[in-house]
């Protein structure tokens, strides 16, 4: 039995305190849509490794008997998170291939190359020459430096930078990072870099604790880059 | 504190691949990390959500290391504050300098065993937050749900789906949880 005068203490305690913070739902959506690809992912992959567990001496036994030496059977290691593909790559030298998997948190450094990138919800990310990219999550990455020019196909992806984490909302953008500061500019929709909103023809300028905008072109020369990596018109 | 039953349960079941363990995994432990993160993130937001993301992220990819030897939810912690750390490091910032009453490693491994401060702490109001948000599933909630929103015990037990019966005895051992981890603390940490 509960002496009362504690359990008044407990309540008066719990009051004096007051509700805990409610997170915004937004974020618990957005987080747990990545978190839960990442657990499903890992479950697929145990599951998959379990099963050569039990099939393997089963088709080594077969292979033994039947081509003794001829094949070279190995447990296939797990299956990594793959979150994106290569689709493009311009200039010479570059360790990247067309067609090539990124797996979750692998990092991408462009020399004196190009490459562009497609997730799996068709969303593009080109990636200009002496560029540093994370690939995080299918709805996160980092650029430490250099620049991306992203195609979202939905809103969502978010991109950190140093100076902050830029959130699109359905558009076109580049963001382009150097060691001083962070720059967003935006091609078409808007995009959000903490409270800041930037809309088609804007850009921001983030650096630490400032950030500013100003209007630009959104075509032209600043852009061109971009079009290296462009898909091919198809007549 | 060593893992409950209900985490060992929990986490089997998520390894199994039930959907429903991960919606009950995540329901349960994505706001206290938040608000674990957020307040040694300088209140930003944006961390706060990166953060938890990288350090859940990693935690169900390594459920079978967890041994239960600590609460599933002292594990996680353990990747958050790793996170945390790297996003300091990254921001090439130090954190503010302030120290929160549930940093101190005194305070921290009574936490971790459910143990707690003494009541004159100016954190006390932190703190009691820190205790809600490391109990067992549900306790947390109904407490503040009774102690807070006033909601009655009838208004608790449709809230969770239970009978009048099992929401009280669930109450009773939230409130029961609580005051042992608060008065352990105050007994051994003040002179």
């Amino acid at each position: 039995m509960s002496d009362p005068n504690e359990d008044d203490t407990v309540a008066r305690l719990i009051r004096t305190a007051g509700a805990r913070p409610a997170v915004p739902s937004d974020v618990a959506a957005r987080v747990r849509a990545n978190v839960h690809d990442a657990w499903r992912s890992d479950v697929d992959t145990n599951r998959k490794r379990g099963r050569m567990i039990w099939t393997l001496p089963i088709a080594a036994t077969i292979a033994t008997a039947v081509i003794l030496g001829v094949t070279n059977q190995s447990v296939r290691p797990p299956q990594p998170w793959v979150i994106a593909h290569v689709e493009r790559v311009s200039g010479a030298g570059s360790h990247l291939h067309a067609g090539d998997a990124i797996e979750a948190r692998s990092t991408i450094a462009t020399d004196a190359n190009r490459a562009s990138f497609t997730l799996a919800d068709d969303t593009t990310i080109r990636v200009d020459e002496h560029s540093r990219v994370r690939f995080d999550t299918p709805h996160r990455i980092a650029v430490d430096a250099g620049a991306v020019y992203i195609a979202t196909a939905r809103s969502g992806i978010r991109v950190a930078t140093p100076f902050g984490i830029v959130r699109d909302v359905g558009t076109r953008f580049e963001v382009r990072v150097t060691p001083d500061a962070a720059r967003v500019r935006v091609r078409d929709g808007v995009v959000m870099v903490a409270s800041h909103r930037a809309a088609r023809g804007e850009a921001l300028n983030v650096t630490a604790g400032n950030v500013t905008t100003e209007r630009i072109a959104t075509w032209g020369g600043d852009w061109d880059w971009t079009m290296d990596l462009a898909p091919p018109f198809a007549l | 504190m060593e893992a409950t039953l209900d985490d060992r349960t929990l986490v089997k079941r998520m390894i199994a691949g039930e959907e429903r363990a991960f919606d009950e995994f995540f329901e349960a432990h994505f706001s206290p990390m938040y608000r674990f993160a957020l307040s040694r993130l300088d209140g930003n937001e944006d961390a706060a959500e990166e953060v938890v993301q990288a350090a859940l992220s990693a935690a169900v990819t390594k459920l079978k290391s967890w041994r239960g030897e600590a609460a599933l939810m002292t594990w996680l912690f353990t990747f958050c504050r790793h996170e945390i750390s790297a996003w300091w490091r990254r921001a090439k910032r130090e954190p503010s300098s302030v120290m929160f009453a549930d940093d101190l490693p005194r305070v921290e491994a009574a936490l971790d065993s459910m143990a707690m401060l003494g009541s004159e702490s100016k954190d006390t109001a932190r703190v009691v937050q820190s205790i809600l948000d490391r109990l067992p599933r549900h306790y947390g909630d109904v407490l503040e749900w009774k102690y807070i929103e006033a909601l009655s015990v009838n208004e608790i037990a449709a809230r969770l789906g239970l009978t009048l019966k099992a929401a009280e005895s669930l109450l009773t051992r939230a409130r029961g949880a609580f005051r042992d981890a608060y008065f352990a603390v105050h007994e051994g940490v003040t002179p």
